[in-house]
């Protein structure tokens, strides 16, 4: 073995940051003396109530160790990182020799150190309980492995949080993490115990249609989450400005996510529920990533100045500063073919669907997903374009009419009507449909709501009809933005050379396009 | 050595850096010299990599700024005008994790943290929590922080801001220092008077531009264009005001006091040495001679003046 490496790796100034102000003798003692009461309170327990047989004492050890690991420990990690970024000092280690990676790892094991302490204090306990009862060594075994690629998770996603959010002002995570511990105690204890025994027996999965034990399934989808996560946040913090995945990265993570989308259906019952859940993660999958590459005003005019600089027209679809219309296409075709897909293997027959519910329609609501995926981003990129800063709060507001607004409109209806039409007969549901939100499943008459003509009609319409609006104003939009780039940038020249005629030099650019 | 070309920086929807050029020689102390949202401190960040320039190149020591940033980072040390630190720490804790940032074994990390807290006279400050320490003890923390990697460009940013006088005198000495050892220093700062003082060359720079910059001498004369003369006389003025008044680079002769006067002179030094001399030969009794060059108040606030007018 590599010592030097190892060594190496331990000493990550980051990291060892960590250690240095978190390890502190008297806080962690006071926190270890803590942990180590109460896990000795759960032992009592055990002993007392005779839980160590049924599970209840693991159970309760392994809901410690989960707000130790997950709750306590994210805290951490989204605290130390958005500190450091609100003080500045996160600018100092990106001028430094470190690495992104260094930085990355330093301040994801670094930063929740004093928790995983702890929660190695608990093992002891938790080898007690195995001597005792509940659980086994291999059950103990996969547990564990579950418990820190759950943390890990949420760890990673916490990280990115902190290096993308605009609150800079960490008391606000504290609270936020109190109220989540509050909600969150309760399921973790009684699920705790489920956990115990859940992983007792032996349980296997299936990924295309191949069956697996339990565990190496779950890890096959929560490492590629934890692969993007990581390249986020890498990137992130290698600049604070970089988008946090390139177009070809999120593209690459559309594709792996289909894939195990797709993988996770395969041949399952219940096939027409799965297939649109599938068109649902597909859909939610696409506009999340939209949102990560999509550039603001400035970004693209900072574009267009450097690719004029570099004697370009435009610079790569594939940049972070230019317009998401490719990316759009590739991912909404994506969408499309795994949709397909999804709807024709999820189960055996191709008509399972005609079978089960004679109105609905799955490639409609495939369709209606493809389509909210394209104007989704060409209606983000246009807001963001059109009124650059305040552009977000007009996009919120958009979805909130579009989106919401329907569900509102429709719920009240079905509620002042519902004693008066049979179930499916309702203008209610119509407006519903209107929102993608439930449009996409009620036209594949998921649901006890059958599909007519009208709701089907309805989930569709809005959304070619902002497709096609959203084209014409972000084609509009981006030459407004050119125009004004290029008549700033001609009226420099102009006065440089007063012979120079402002607005055709900008015209011409313009036309050049 | 420092070479900027053709730099634009926009900060979402503001141009804050306008087609800047700059250079600076090893060796040489420079001051950036601007009001509030002049785009000193966009320069610098951009400098360092924090700031991804809209267009233009950034050549540090040679080595392109964009193409290799890592690279950038081993040579030049950074000192912004409020010095982020981690309160968490105690102050030699503080050095080492940047020592070890930039590569240091333990034991020269060891030897460094001791080194750069007496140069900056915290040594009895080693093992006080950061918390604890006054805005000027910690900017001086923060200067440590800077020279432990000792490299071969330091950009200033306000670095005086918060320091008592022992202070200021310590961080003078050690950027004169530095130019002796042929490092290029980059500094901004608004107490002008004490750039004054160390300061070889000034780039003056307005809403994002450079309106003027230089060695001082050559910019003093290319803006203000002539120096402040004066000459103390015994007896009676009758030869000096003759030969004051035959000599085309002299400007009107002001009386200051009893015996001494003063002129503008449209000339360098060694043109002011030869009126000396030829002043002397001619039997005027000089008892006192100066020569004052404007200082850089004068001179940005000549610069602003005409930029604003």
């Amino acid at each position: 073995m590599d010592w030097d490496r190892v060594r190496d790796w331990f000493d990550n100034p980051i990291f060892l940051k960590h250690v240095r102000a978190r390890l502190r003798p008297q806080a962690f003692l006071t926190s270890l003396a803590v942990v180590g009461i109460l896990c000795l309170c759960i032992a009592y327990g055990g002993y007392q109530l005779n839980a160590f047989q049924t599970g209840g004492a693991a159970g309760t050890l392994l809901a410690l160790q989960t707000v130790l690991l997950v709750i306590m420990g994210s805290g951490q990690v989204g605290a130390s990182v958005n500190g450091a970024r609100a003080s500045g000092i996160l600018d100092f280690h990106r001028v430094s020799p470190l690495t992104p990676t260094q930085m990355t790892l330093g301040f994801f094991f670094g930063a929740p150190i004093r928790e995983y302490l702890l929660f190695a204090a608990t093992l002891p306990f938790m080898v007690l309980c195995m001597a005792l009862g509940v659980p086994s060594l291999r059950g103990f075994i996969q547990l564990m492995i579950l418990l820190i690629a759950a943390a890990w998770t949420v760890q990673g996603l916490t990280l990115l949080n902190g290096l993308m959010s605009k609150a800079k002002n960490p008391a606000s995570n504290v609270v936020g993490l109190m109220v989540l511990a509050w909600f969150v105690s309760m399921p973790l204890i009684s699920g705790g115990m489920f956990s115990i025994n859940l992983v007792e027996g032996e349980r296997r999965l299936s990924f295309f249609d191949i069956s697996l034990p339990w565990l190496p399934v779950v890890l096959l989808y929560q490492t590629p989450m934890l692969f993007f996560i990581f390249l986020a946040a890498r990137r992130k913090m290698e600049s604070a400005r970089m988008h946090p995945l390139s177009k070809p990265q999120a593209i690459s993570a559309m594709i792996t996510f289909a894939v195990l989308v797709l993988g996770g259906i395969w041949k399952q019952e219940r096939p027409e529920i799965l297939a649109i859940v599938a068109l649902y993660l597909l859909v939610i999958t696409a506009v999340v990533l939209t949102i990560m590459v999509t550039p603001s005003q400035a970004e693209y005019c900072k574009g267009v100045r450097r690719a004029r600089q570099k004697g370009l027209r435009h610079l790569p679809c594939w940049d972070d500063l230019s317009v998401n219309w490719v990316f759009l296409a590739i991912t909404a075709a994506m969408v499309l073919a795994a949709g397909t897909i999804a709807g024709s293997v999820a189960a055996g027959p191709p008509d399972a669907f005609v079978a089960t519910r004679p109105n609905g329609s799955f490639p409609l609501a495939l369709a209606t997903g493809v389509l909210v995926v394209a104007y989704f981003g060409l209606a983000l990129q246009y807001f963001l374009l059109r009124f650059a800063a305040r552009g977000p709060m007009y996009f919120g507001l958009f979805l909130f009419l579009a989106w919401l607004l329907p569900l509102l409109a429709g719920l009240i209806q079905v509620m002042a009507t519902s004693w008066r039409r049979p179930p499916g007969d309702e203008p209610g549901y119509i407006l519903f449909s209107i929102s993608p939100l439930a449009g996409m499943a009620m036209a594949a008459a998921v649901g006890d709501v059958q599909a007519s003509t009208a709701i089907q009609a309805a989930a569709i319409t809005p959304a070619l009809l902002f497709t096609f609006v959203f084209n014409s104003l972000l084609i509009s939009a981006r030459r407004r933005v050119l125009k004004s780039v290029y008549l700033t940038s001609a009226g420099r020249t102009a006065r440089e050379d007063s012979s120079a005629p402002v607005s055709s030099v900008a015209v011409r650019r313009i036309d050049e396009l | 050595m420092i070479r900027i070309r053709d730099l634009r920086v926009d900060y979402d929807n503001v141009c804050a850096v306008r087609d800047l050029s700059l250079e600076v020689e090893p060796g040489e102390v420079c001051g950036l010299i601007g009001p509030n949202g002049a785009g000193k401190t966009t320069t610098m960040r951009a400098m360092l990599g924090l700031l991804e320039p809209t267009y233009g190149e950034i050549e540090i020591m040679g080595v392109d700024v964009r193409e290799h940033p890592k690279d950038v980072c081993r040579i030049v040390g950074f000192m912004p005008d409020f010095p982020p630190l981690y309160e968490d720490l105690l102050a030699w804790e503080f050095l080492d994790l940047f020592a070890a940032s930039y590569g240091l074994n333990r034991s020269q990390r060891r030897h460094a943290v001791a080194e750069y807290l007496d140069v900056v006279g915290l040594t009895e400050k080693r093992a006080a929590m950061v918390v604890e320490l006054s805005r000027g003890m910690r900017q001086r923390l923060m200067l440590a922080k800077t020279m432990i990697p000792q490299p071969r460009v330091l950009l200033l940013d306000e670095p005086a801001s918060g320091v008592d006088p022992q202070g200021r005198i310590d961080l003078k000495n050690i950027i004169r220092r530095m130019a002796e050892e042929r490092r290029t220093v980059l500094i901004s700062s608004h107490i002008l008077a004490e750039m004054n003082e160390f300061c070889t060359s000034v780039a003056i720079m307005e809403q994002g531009q450079i309106v003027v910059s230089g060695r001082i001498e050559e910019v003093n004369q290319r803006v203000m264009g002539d120096s402040l003369l004066a000459v103390e006389v015994l007896g009676e003025p009758e030869r000096l005001l003759a030969i004051i008044g035959a000599d085309e680079r002299a400007g009107p002769l002001e009386r200051k006091g009893s015996n001494v006067y003063e002129f503008r002179y449209r000339g360098d030094a060694a043109a002011a040495s030869d009126l000396l001399a030829t002043l002397v030969q001619q039997g005027v009794r000089v008892s006192g001679f100066s020569r004052r060059r404007d200082n850089l108040e004068d001179l940005f606030l000549k610069v602003g003046s005409r930029e604003l007018s």
